[in-house]
């Protein structure tokens, strides 16, 4: 997967980009908009990473030029601005992420990973299926085996971000904006309480865990063992 | 001075141009007035004089000498300028008599049924006459007047008003002038002090008079925005110099860490735990940091584009939502009460931050057992939302205090990520038009009470449950 990542400070930059090459990605670093238009424009990038504050160029308008040519590249935007304001701007300019610094790496990394998936395109299949866990997205049904799963209208919309980013390490953060819809992560410990409710309903009474524990960084729904065992109540 | 013309400049041009009007239409109505006047003092005369000569030649019809004798009375008595003049005739129209200006012209004879008639006559001179004749017994009495004397007596009133609209124009323009600067002094007197007041300066006041006039008024609504920056100034300044103390300490510990490790070799193990603390550390560095923005921008005004009608009810549910699993965890009893349809202005995202706060805050000091209650009401013309706690309270001392940022009251629990919490929250309401405190009555525990002023609600939820 090739990256492009426009970031001004040097030291950020031979770091993130160490730490993405290491992660497997393969990353072109460059120090100011105008290089980083430059290669944008090849259109070779899956995703484009880009700090709002460059010397030379607001990010934004690099943004605004890139998606008036036809570069439609994800961008994920990078800010140690007010991210309320820049957070709007960012995807009513048709950013695709927006991350407040300082910022995990783990969290940069997974929000990279979940904008490639993206970019894959969804399956336009009503249902999903990770192991013996099933949702049924048209009729609001989940179930594991042959039992189905009790769930609030929240928890099943949890559930599906869970499932649709399945073998995928996501933040608490990625989690409260998708789910809930909310810029803030002010309260994203309060995930795990959610995460813990639903991890009662639907690994609770299972042989086989589907929930899985980041330590330190969020969750990852994932069948990990041979879909052996079946459950039992 | 700029290029444009002063105000009391334009002020002026103004007056005068309208005095110049007024005083236009003013003279144009006395002359006409006048003249008419003066017309009717002539035929008065004519006409008086026309009475007298008939009079007297009504009582000796036969006598010219009697009528000579009373011309040459009323020629002595009236203004030689006059220039009055008179003829009788006899039945069949020949000439008995003609004295003064009407002396030897000759004039068709006066008709015998136009009594009184008068017209207006070229006698050859300068100006026309005024003539009228009439009636006694058979003779036929012609009087006249030069209208000399009244032309000129109507043109001199005419040369009058013109040469009086100059000096007056003048007189009005240099009292509108004086008048506007002398109204206008006060304004000259806020600019200078605005333009001495700023970000550093901001203890200078416009002066006000006490007239309790308009310009008053600017002065003093002036005065008022000043000490609101002052003090929203002081509230920046005393935030960041807290700021800079909250980073300070960290900073020093990451420093000595990072020194003292690399003083001397250590097993890689040991660096892996040091550099674990660090990241430790600088995430909570991090925490403190984005929570000094977020404050600093709820301050700094929010962005008015995001603003629009927002039910409290719907988005008490959906904060209220959010944190219900955490009261259930915790075994605090998390009770909702809000009425339908009821609405303010503002951003969804900011409020949700400030119950999101303010629910933290109090489910944070509710003991296992407790209880959390919310409750949103419609006061008159404002919505007030109530966040109360069944926990130990907050001390008298510190009933302010906790409002304060990386404040948290010394008898609360100290909390992780505690510090901005309450001081955005009431940030956020100020931003709105509202406000938080902390109720003083409300008995055991703590009871937060927010004020936003009302608005048509953007719908009817269907129902307000936690």
């Amino acid at each position: 997967m090739k990256i492009l990542y426009v970031e001004d400070d040097a030291t950020a930059r031979a770091y993130v980009e160490r730490g993405l090459r290491e992660r497997g990605f393969d990353v072109d670093a460059v120090g100011d908009a105008e290089s980083g238009e430059k290669r944008a424009l090849q259109g070779v990038y899956d995703l484009i990473v880009l700090d709002v504050m460059l010397p030379d160029l607001d990010g934004f308008e690099l943004l605004r030029r890139l998606r008036a040519t036809d570069v439609t590249s994800p961008v994920l935007f990078l800010s140690a601005r007010g991210e309320v304001e820049d957070r709007i701007r960012g995807l009513e300019l048709g950013g695709d992420d927006y991350l407040p610094k300082p910022f995990a790496f783990a969290e940069l990394v997974a929000r990279i990973r979940a904008l490639a998936r993206r970019r894959l395109g969804e399956p336009a299949d009503p249902r999903l299926d990770v192991g013996d866990l099933r949702l049924d997205l048209r009729r609001r049904e989940a179930a594991r085996g042959d039992h189905p799963l009790d769930l609030t209208p929240k928890e099943f919309v949890l559930l599906e971000y869970l499932m649709r980013h399945a073998g995928q390490a996501v933040s608490r953060s990625m989690i409260i904006e998708s789910v809930w819809g909310w810029g803030f992560e002010t309260y994203s410990n309060l995930i795990d309480v959610h995460i813990n409710r639903l991890r009662k309903k639907v690994d609770g009474p299972f042989a086989c865990r589907l929930i899985h524990t980041v330590k330190g960084f969020g969750y990852m729904l994932e069948e990990r063992q041979a879909a052996g065992g079946t459950g039992h109540a | 001075m700029p290029s444009r013309l002063s105000i009391s400049t334009r002020w002026t041009v103004r007056y005068t141009a309208a005095m110049f009007v007024t005083l236009s239409l003013f003279s144009g109505y006395v002359y006409s007035r006048v003249e008419r006047r003066i017309d009717a003092d002539a035929r008065l005369l004519l006409r008086l004089q026309l009475a007298l000569l008939t009079e007297t030649v009504e009582r000796h019809p036969d006598d010219p000498g009697a009528w000579k004798i009373s011309v040459d009375q009323q020629l002595e008595a009236t203004h030689p300028e006059l220039r009055f003049g008179a003829q009788v005739y006899d039945e069949t129209g020949r000439l008995l008599l003609a004295e003064g200006s009407l002396a030897g012209r000759a004039l068709p004879v006066p008709e015998p049924g136009r009594k009184g008639h008068m017209e207006q006559l070229d006698l050859g001179g300068e100006t026309p006459f005024f003539v009228a004749s009439s009636s006694a017994g058979d003779r036929r009495v012609r009087a006249a007047i030069d209208s000399a004397r009244f032309a000129q007596s109507s043109g001199h009133i005419a040369r009058v008003l013109l040469m009086g609209l100059g000096p007056m124009l003048l007189l009005t323009a240099g009292v509108g002038w004086l008048l506007s600067r002398r109204s206008l002094r006060p304004i000259a007197e806020i600019t200078r002090t605005a333009r001495r007041v700023s970000g550093t300066h901001l203890g200078e006041t416009v002066p006000t008079r006490g007239s309790g006039d308009e310009l008053d008024d600017l002065a003093t609504t002036l005065n008022e925005m000043i000490v609101r920056i002052r003090e929203g100034m002081d509230r920046v300044r005393r935030f960041s110099v807290d700021a800079a103390h909250q980073l300070r300490t960290p900073l020093a510990a990451l420093r000595s860490q990072i020194e003292v490790t690399r003083a001397q070799e250590r097993p890689p193990a040991e660096y892996r735990r040091v550099l674990g603390d660090l990241l430790a550390q600088v995430e909570g560095l991090g925490e403190t940091v984005h929570g000094m923005l977020r404050l600093a921008h709820s301050e700094g005004g929010l962005v008015a584009a995001h603003r629009g009608a927002v039910d409290v009810g719907e988005l008490l549910t959906e904060v209220a939502g959010f944190f219900a699993p955490l009261a259930e965890e915790q075994e605090v009893a998390f009770e909702l009460d809000a009425p339908a349809g009821l609405g303010v202005s503002g951003d969804p995202t900011w409020l949700r931050q400030m119950f999101g706060n303010l629910l933290s805050n109090a489910l944070g000091h509710t003991p296992c057992g407790g209880r959390v209650r919310i409750e949103a009401r419609a006061e008159g013309a404002e919505a007030t939302v109530r966040v109360r706690d069944s926990g130990p309270g907050v001390a008298p001392a510190d009933r302010e205090r906790i409002f304060e940022p990386f404040e948290r009251g010394a008898s609360a629990p100290a909390r992780p990520g505690a510090g901005v919490g309450l001081s955005l929250a009431r940030e956020i309401a100020r931003a709105h038009g509202g406000s938080v405190v902390l109720e003083s009555d409300a008995g055991p525990g703590a009871s937060f009470l927010v004020r936003l002023p009302r608005v048509q609600s953007p719908s009817r939820p269907a129902s307000a449950a936690a």
